[in-house]
């Protein structure tokens, strides 16, 4: 267990009216989750069952278009909000249920215990979205929210509860690394009661009754009875039964960092002293704390980085010098295999990524006089290529938010109209904001999100190099520059929606 | 418990291994109908306006005071669609006068028919339109 550390201690939202007691009750999550349920079986059924028009189905707008802008706001206004309302832990029954019939539970491999392999996942899934044009299908994207229940299913009967969340989940990954920049976080109250408290229910769970049972559940991250905690020691009673603790692993006073932190509320749930808060704080805030060098390490900073560098290639794939590079590509090795062409782009902008901002760490290292330290530089700098990143994923999801988001309604009423019933849907209903707002938008969003990379970088700078800081940021604000002028050069672009480098999506 | 197995196994039965054909799938006629119709879009569609034909008939006769429809969608979720209305220029001849590919890539027009006896007939049609 980590010491306890500094944590924010910026107004906590539990003080609002009505949610410390909504976040208590037991089934406030089941709560949360039911809208996404509900949209989730729509998309089931519409996508194997609707119209096959990507713009007309229900399974690719809601998940392509209005999904994905919801994270991104959610994200940069609040929290982890999507982790907190996702439907597939509402497998969690049945997983329990299905772990009963297994011999023995099995632990995840200590190899995988760490963020490459789900880095991997993720590239998996960009390469996968790209190659079979997941966007324009409705029958592949109804078959994708069925993977994802099924092996969240699967591996959570097999493993411990949680392993899904942390190890495997490229959605859920997404929003812990992007969670850095949100302006909320766990944090305990009051950092003495936590070191007086015996059991950490917050981490591992309670059980609260009247009189104490002969057998108890077991902890959520141990192999020991979990705590029994009487109610009447319970501050702020919030009913009897097991209380589990963070699947994840996060123990409630030492967490500087949302990485890992789906927002369950379990720990709220759990803690028997009500000593749980979601503090608001600066949205640079983690990333001047550098909390990755504690927990995750170096796999975690790659896959910041590399999130960073497909945001790009996400929007790049999608303006016409994309088609002009990639057919000269494969021209240059005479193939018209978009599995090849596109391979060597998911290569190439991997290698160009990681060395671009390796090489612009290691010069600012150089030039703080720290020395060639290029793992130590990277990881130092990597939080500047995660807040660029994050701008970019926000500036392109908005972009197509803002262009569809009221397509809602006549998706909906088609949904119906397709199965008989007498609705004209008005599809003249789509654009949230004109089209000539959509530039300045993005590209002022992409741009605010480089001028806080550029705040990160200096105060990093200062913190790090003293004296010297005001040479070390140097490089950092160059390679801030460029990826800025990059971004908004791509989103200034005219957009070219073709399903394949070489042939329609269709 | 029993019935979230059977449910999900239900599941799998309803997607088999391939997509659904879609019921609007036709682009020249409407197999049903003694009404035959046909959407024609320039060779090479370009960005900008274009002009779209739809020529109709009735028991291979034009068929003139049709209202119609047409709906340019581009694959990915949430474009704003393009939506004309084709008016006849001459017998059983219908032509959009403000229809603009308004971006390059795949699109797919949807074309709704209104026959003068009230007949509601749906075409589909998938085209690639290139950049400048
Ligand atoms: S259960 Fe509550 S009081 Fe105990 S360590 Fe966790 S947050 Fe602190
Ligand atoms: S239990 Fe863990 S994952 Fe859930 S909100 Fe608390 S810290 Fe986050």
């Amino acid at each position: 267990m980590q010491p306890i550390r500094e944590q924010p201690r910026g107004f906590n939202l539990f003080l609002l009216p009505g949610i410390k007691q909504l976040i208590r009750w037991k089934y406030s999550r089941f709560l949360f989750q039911l809208p996404l349920l509900i949209l989730s079986i729509f998309v089931i059924i519409d996508g194997f069952t609707g119209r096959q028009i990507a713009p007309r189905n229900v399974a690719t707008a809601s998940v392509w278009l209005h999904y994905r802008g919801f994270v991104v706001i959610a994200l940069a206004l609040f929290g982890n909000a999507f982790c907190s309302a996702c439907p597939l832990m509402l497998t969690r029954g049945l997983s329990n249920w299905l772990k009963k019939l297994l011999p023995r539970q099995f632990t995840w491999p200590k190899a995988l215990k760490n963020k490459y392999f789900v880095t991997f996942f993720l590239l998996a899934y960009f390469f996968t979205y790209e190659y079979f044009d997941l966007w324009a299908s409705p029958w592949l994207t109804a078959w994708l929210a069925i993977g994802y229940f099924s092996t969240a299913l699967v591996i959570d009967t097999l493993f411990p509860s949680g392993t899904y969340c942390r190890y495997v989940c490229p959605l859920g990954n997404f929003n812990f690394l992007y969670s850095s920049a949100s302006p909320s976080q766990i944090t305990a109250v009051d950092h003495d009661v936590c070191r007086s408290c015996a059991d950490k229910p917050c981490l591992q769970g309670r059980y609260s009754a009247q009189t104490k049972p002969t057998k108890l559940p077991l902890q959520t991250n141990g192999p020991q009875e979990t705590a029994f905690i009487p109610l009447t020691e319970i501050k702020n009673n919030n009913g009897n039964g097991f209380f589990p603790g963070c699947e994840t692993d996060l123990f409630v006073p030492t967490i500087q960092s949302n990485m890992d932190c789906t927002f369950c509320f379990n720990c709220v749930r759990a803690c028997p002293y009500d000593n749980v808060a979601l503090s608001i704080r600066p949205p640079f805030w983690e990333w001047l704390k550098n909390p990755w060098a504690r927990r995750g390490r170096l796999p975690v900073m790659i896959m910041g980085v590399l999130l960073t560098v497909y945001g790009l290639m996400n929007a790049i794939a999608m303006i016409p010098p994309y088609y002009s590079y990639a057919q000269f590509v494969a021209d240059s090795l005479h193939t018209d295999s978009e599995l090849l062409v596109l391979s060597l782009f998911f290569l190439g902008f991997a290698v160009i990524g990681l060395s671009l901002s390796t090489i612009f760490a290691v010069l600012a290292d150089l030039a703080g006089g720290k020395g060639f330290k290029p793992k130590i530089a990277f990881m130092r700098w990597g939080y500047v290529t995660v807040a660029l990143g994050f701008g970019f994923w926000t500036a392109h999801y908005l972009f197509h938010f803002l262009t569809g988001a009221l397509s809602i309604f006549p998706i909906f009423e088609h949904f119906f109209a397709y199965r008989g019933f007498n609705i004209d849907p008005n599809w003249r209903m789509s654009q949230f904001v004109p089209s000539k707002w959509l530039f300045p938008l993005t590209a002022g969003i992409s741009t605010l999100y480089a001028f806080l990379a550029s705040f990160v970088a200096i105060k990093i700078s200062l913190r790090d190099f003293k004296d010297r800081g005001v040479l070390a940021m140097w490089p950092m604000l160059i390679y801030i520059l460029i990826f800025a002028v990059f971004g908004v050069w791509i989103l200034a672009q005219p957009m070219e929606m073709r399903g394949t480098i070489f042939q329609p999506s269709f | 418990m029993f019935r979230q197995i059977v449910f999900i196994l239900l599941l799998f039965t309803l997607v088999a291994c391939k997509p659904p054909e879609d019921k609007n799938q036709a682009n020249v006629t409407n197999q049903n109908s003694s009404i035959k119709a046909r959407v024609e879009v320039p060779e090479n569609p370009k960005l900008g306006l274009q002009t779209l034909s739809v020529y109709l008939l009735e028991d291979s006769k034009a068929l003139s005071g049709a209202s119609i429809e047409i709906t340019g969608d581009m694959t990915h979720a949430g474009m704003v669609p393009v939506i004309a209305m084709a008016v006849e220029t001459e017998t059983g001849l219908y032509q959009t006068k403000d229809f603009e590919f308004t971006m390059a890539g795949d699109w797919i027009l949807t074309t709704v028919i209104k026959t003068p006896s009230g007949e509601k007939i749906t075409l589909e049609k998938k085209l690639s339109v290139a950049g400048n």
